[in-house]
């Protein structure tokens, strides 16, 4: 990834955590490392860093190490300082992903989307093109890249309407995000109509459904939202609000009027009741 | 943000330092101006937060204002910036961070108390506290500004010694 960021990323040193990225956060700076932004040579200088920590610490401890690459970001005539974090321990995984690239926060740029989106050509360089052919880089290699987000903030998949760019292996993953965000974001009726119903089958039912993928590919084109499939799945927004906007007609228009009709948690159990208790005799009734 | 929501920020806070939520100010730097940087001795980097002030209650306080809702990236900011005002022998006893909201992403991992504003982490229900400040880090949103700047002002300063 470093590779691929290199002619707009250069990165100058590598601090190695232990337990999180930040002593706030109960995390234990271990070392930091210069680094000279040549890939190869900056590999063997952490591998010789690391060795160093082969006797303090085991090696399930050693995979859990946080890196954090510091560097500037180059973006035509703007500099901005910023990181990349590479979060090897779960905790830390599941919130910021396995990689995570940001800028320090400036007024003109909040945000790494901001600094992109100040330049088309490296946008389209950094987000289109590394969703498009990062993945398949690592098509070799023994791990997959599942999903990539490039989002404001701490993108997730239970928030698409902060996203701007997204790479899925699958296009189940992207329905199924959508279904996510909703039952995230909504009232407690509409989680409670679908979480008794398994994620699987709610994503078969829509892509089963003609005019919900048409609906969806028109709302791409109405929102400026790019698709390229190609078994995997690469959306790119042209505005900052693309996703948001797609986002919120799905959910009022499909998403939430399913879950209305959809037969919820109270009804099932109450029939679930209703079938234990008439098979039942008077000492098994349920309160 | 909405405009009302942008003006209403806009009113209540002073974007070329801190905004005035512990009362009137007596001494304020601007952190993304150079020359305020090189006075209180911080990297000209962007890897500082947004002011640093004085309040006249005492308070000394570090502030970083969040447009993109990153809790992490605000706290790395304010602890390089503390780190470096107390090496520089400056003090501060107060730091806060201003944002629209917490995140889905991040709400797994902190939260923020509605009453006292404690940044707190999520697993250990500890407040979150930078090293060499004793009070932990506040979070305001930037809709409850106007209403807990009105609220702090009632409360009476004069009693709290430093």
């Amino acid at each position: 990834m470093l590779s691929f960021q290199r002619p707009y990323f250069e990165s100058f040193e590598c601090e190695i955590w232990k337990d999180a990225p930040l002593k706030s956060l109960e995390g234990t700076l271990l070392d930091t490392i210069p680094l000279r932004n040549e890939p190869g040579e900056d590999y063997e200088t952490l591998r010789k860093a690391l060795a160093k920590f082969d006797g303090p610490y085991s090696f399930s401890e050693k995979v859990k190490f946080l890196f954090k690459y510091l560097g500037k970001w180059k973006i035509g005539e703007e500099r901005v300082d910023g990181y990349m974090l590479v979060s090897n321990h779960g905790k830390w995984r599941s919130t910021y992903g396995d990689i995570e690239s940001n800028v320090y926060s400036t007024d003109r740029f909040p945000d790494l989307v901001n600094l992109l989106k100040s330049n088309p050509i490296v946008e389209n360089k950094l987000v289109k093109e590394f969703l498009d052919v990062f993945p398949k880089q690592l098509s070799q290699e023994a791990l997959k890249v599942s999903r990539i987000y490039f989002g404001l903030g701490a993108p997730s998949k239970t928030e698409v309407g902060n996203l701007v760019g997204v790479y899925y292996g699958s296009d189940d993953y992207f329905i199924g995000d959508l279904l996510d965000s909703v039952t995230e974001e909504e009232t407690d009726s509409v989680r409670d109509a679908l979480t008794p119903y398994k994620r699987t089958f709610l994503i078969g039912s829509l892509k089963d459904v003609p005019s919900f993928n048409q609906f969806v590919e028109h709302l791409f084109t109405q929102y400026h939202i790019r698709k390229a499939e190609t078994g995997s799945i690469t959306l790119v927004g042209r505005d900052l609000d693309s996703f948001e906007l797609l986002y919120s007609e799905l959910s009022q228009k499909i998403l939430k009027p399913m879950a209305k009709e959809l037969p919820d948690k109270d009804y099932l159990f109450r029939k679930i009741k209703d079938v234990v208790e008439a098979r039942g005799t008077a000492q098994t009734h349920l309160p | 943000m909405n405009t009302q929501e942008f003006f209403e920020v806009k009113a209540t806070t002073s974007f070329g330092g801190c905004t005035r939520i512990y009362g009137s100010v007596d001494k304020e730097y601007d952190l993304d101006n150079p020359d305020h940087l090189k006075e209180l001795g911080l990297a000209n980097d962007n890897k500082h937060a947004d002011g640093y002030c004085h309040f006249t209650n005492c308070f000394w306080m570090v502030e970083e204002r969040k447009g993109a809702n990153q809790v992490k990236i605000a706290l790395e900011q304010i602890e390089s910036t503390v780190s470096q005002l107390t090496e520089n022998k400056r003090k501060v006893t107060h730091t806060v961070i201003i944002m629209r909201k917490l995140s889905r992403a991040e709400q797994k991992r902190f939260f923020v108390d509605p009453k006292t504003h404690e940044l707190r982490n999520k697993d250990s229900a500890r407040g979150i506290r930078i090293e060499g400040v004793q009070e932990t880090v506040k979070v305001f949103y930037h809709h409850e500004l106007s209403r807990v700047i009105a609220e702090l002002r009632g409360f009476d300063w004069a009693s709290v010694s430093h």
